[in-house]
Parts: C-alpha cells; sequence; structure tokens
C-alpha cells in the first residue's frame, strides 16, 4: 500500500487557522499550481508523491 | 526521514500552540519610541499602526471569533503607549464586537517602559483587560538614567518609579513584572533599587521582580555594554528581593518553556502590517513571514513559519524556547 495514504498535512488557510488536510484533499491541492507552492513550502516536496492529477 | 518530520505528529503537551481555538497576537502598534537605550536593537523604522492595518486587525478577529475560546494580545513597540489611543481603538473593538457572553476568554499584556503609564491610563487600560505588564530597571537612579534614557537625552527613573507607586496605590487587580538588568557595573545600584521598591511594594503580590542579565541583542553598542560575567550575583540579588518582602517572578527560566516565535497560532503584527514571529531579530528577512491585509486574511510564507516552528516537530527543549538562537 501506498505509504501515503494515511498521511496528514498543515496548511493556513486565509485568516491563518491551521488545517489538517488527508491525502485527497493534498491531491487536489498539490494538482492546482497554486496549492502546490504552498503544500510543498510545508512537506518537503510532498507533492512529488502525488500521481493523479488529472 | 526527513520528510516525515514534517507530518503532524505534535506531542500533545504542544497542541495548544497549534490549536485553532487559540489565537495570540502581539501587536506592534507603533515602533517609535520615547527611549534610547544604550542597549535598544531596534531602529524605529516605522511609525504609528496604520489605520489599514488597525481595520485588517477588526476584519481577522470578526472572522475568528467564533471559534477562539482564548484570545491573547500583548501591547509590544516600540513604546506601546506613544500609540495609547489606537489601543484602546482596538481594545474598544474587541469587547464591544468580539467578546460575547465572556467567549473568548480575553488576556492582555503589555511591554512598555512605563513612562506614560500615568494612573488614568493604567485604570483605563485595566477596565479594557489589561492587566499585566512589564517594565524595567536598570539599577537604581544612578546607574538606570545612564542606560535608559528618553530620545532627547534626559532621565526617566523618577517618572516610571512613581508610576509604578501609583499603580500600587489602587485596589485594581493586575500584575507587573518589574524586570531588572543585571550588568557588571550595577549590582550595589540593583540593591538600593530593591530596598526603595521594597518600602512601598513589600507584600504586594502584584508586583513581581525579575532579575535577568544584560544581553547584547543586536544594537548598536553590543560591544561596550557591560555584560554580566558571573551571574551568581542574580541569585544572590534575588535572595535580597526575597529577603525584603519583594515577590519573585515564578518563570525565571525561559528554556523550560515555549517561545512565542515557536507557536503555530502566534502571530506578530508590525504597525505596517508585516507579520513576523520574533520581536528581537525585527530586521531579520527570516523573522519577515507574512502579511496581515485590511479585509483581514492574511498571507503567509509557510516555508518561513515552518522554519520557526519547528521543535513542535522535532519536540526539542531548546528549539522550542528559543527558534532563533538554536
Amino acid at each position: 500500500m501506498d505509504k501515503e495514504i494515511n498521511r496528514e498535512f498543515l496548511v493556513f488557510d486565509k485568516y491563518g487557522r491551521l488545517k489538517k488536510i488527508g491525502p485527497t484533499d493534498m491531491e487536489t491541492i498539490c494538482c492546482s499550481e497554486e496549492g502546490m507552492e504552498t503544500i510543498e513550502a510545508l512537506t518537503n516536496n510532498a507533492c512529488l508523491n502525488i500521481r493523479n492529477c488529472r | 526521514m526527513h520528510e516525515e518530520r514534517h507530518q503532524i505528529k505534535f506531542l500533545n503537551e504542544h497542541l495548544k500552540y497549534v490549536s485553532n481555538d487559540i489565537l495570540q497576537l502581539i501587536i506592534l502598534p507603533t515602533e517609535q519610541c520615547n527611549f534610547r537605550c544604550l542597549y535598544c536593537y531596534e531602529k524605529f523604522d516605522h511609525g504609528l499602526i496604520r489605520q489599514e492595518v488597525v481595520e485588517g486587525l477588526k476584519n481577522l478577529l470578526l472572522a475568528r471569533k467564533k471559534e477562539l475560546k482564548k484570545l491573547s494580545v500583548s501591547w509590544f513597540g516600540g513604546e506601546p503607549l506613544l500609540a495609547y489611543h489606537k489601543i484602546i481603538e482596538i481594545l474598544d473593538f474587541i469587547h464591544e464586537n468580539v467578546i460575547q457572553n465572556g467567549r473568548p476568554n480575553f488576556v492582555s499584556e503589555m511591554t512598555t517602559n512605563g513612562y506614560l503609564l500615568t494612573i488614568e491610563r493604567f485604570k483605563t487600560l485595566a477596565e479594557r483587560g489589561v492587566k499585566f505588564y512589564q517594565i524595567t530597571f536598570d539599577g537604581d537612579e544612578d546607574k538606570h538614567d545612564k542606560l535608559r534614557i528618553k530620545s532627547d537625552g534626559t532621565p526617566t527613573f523618577s517618572r516610571i518609579f512613581q508610576n509604578i507607586i501609583n499603580a500600587h496605590n489602587t485596589d485594581l487587580e493586575f500584575e507587573i513584572m518589574i524586570r531588572i538588568h543585571v550588568n557588571a557595573e550595577n549590582a550595589s545600584s540593583i540593591q538600593s533599587l530593591l530596598i526603595k521598591l521594597s518600602k512601598f511594594l513589600a507584600s504586594d503580590k502584584r508586583f513581581r521582580i525579575f532579575l535577568r542579565p544584560l544581553s547584547r541583542l543586536g544594537g548598536k553598542n553590543d560591544d561596550i555594554l557591560p555584560i554580566l560575567s558571573d551571574e551568581r550575583i542574580i541569585q544572590q540579588l534575588n535572595n535580597v528581593a526575597k529577603n525584603l518582602g519583594l515577590y519573585i517572578a515564578e518563570k525565571q527560566n525561559t528554556w523550560n518553556e515555549v517561545c512565542y516565535a515557536s507557536r503555530l497560532n502566534s502571530f506578530i503584527i508590525r504597525a505596517d502590517g508585516r507579520i513576523s514571529k520574533c520581536t528581537v531579530a525585527l530586521y531579520d528577512e527570516r523573522n519577515l513571514v507574512g502579511k496581515l491585509n485590511r479585509d483581514g486574511t492574511i498571507t503567509l510564507d509557510t516555508k518561513k513559519i515552518y522554519w520557526w516552528s519547528r521543535g513542535l516537530f522535532s519536540g526539542n527543549k531548546e528549539t522550542l524556547a528559543c527558534p532563533l538562537r538554536v
């Protein structure tokens, strides 16, 4: 099983709230150009492991 | 694996530094100061907080108020009381528009030189929940007035001292931490100050003495500061204070604490709207982590934020206590 499956990641929303996001949301964010910049900063290139961008 | 350190694996004891129901704002309502302390590291580049930043703060608090259980607002500077009317504007907004039915629990503190803390202002601030203060001396009048002088070079001791005694003479609830910088030349002067303070403040638990060594914090006079070489004198002076009936601040060892700079729910709002994490490294690029916008949204450089909060992920106590130094 892909080790990414149970991971959660940390991002800020626009009012500085912390959000935990799971791999599905993570995929959505990683698959958008703007989101990718945000999440990669906190997860050390984690988006490199997301393969299902459509 | 380095990558896995970035996952959410906070220790339970650190959850309060991550929680969205707690928000700590350290507001610099001005970055100007009426003092020019010999050891100061600030550059006084920015004046009064911009109105668009005040509006941004109000909008941020409106957006977050429903989820907040605790709101902590610390006033820092510069000298915050130079922006007294802006402080009152923000405090009034909080009490009228953010706090409802006692929620969120509101705590507020101020780091001030005490010179402009008249009794009228002290009472007005206390009514609005500003109940914790830190005021600094550098010894008794003889030594203090050589290091902590006004921007026009005039002395400051007697007025600060009087403002403290005026606070003592009220029946208000508050806590004033009297921070005393110990250097290589002022031990006997501090003894004299402690005796002077004890004549008024002995047995008054609202006042706490916090003795700590003078530090080099990046100011232009760092090379000529009389830095203490043997810190055992601090314990001796603490004993003097206790024997005089003064109360000592409990948290003397900051290395056991989690600095606000490490906390993911703590932000410094600067007078021009920039967001920082540390009140000392104000001119360090790493400390410019974002911006507060007029509509209350905040733009954050998450990579920089992560660096300041890395102790929450690693659990390293020294990093948590001071992410800048470790």
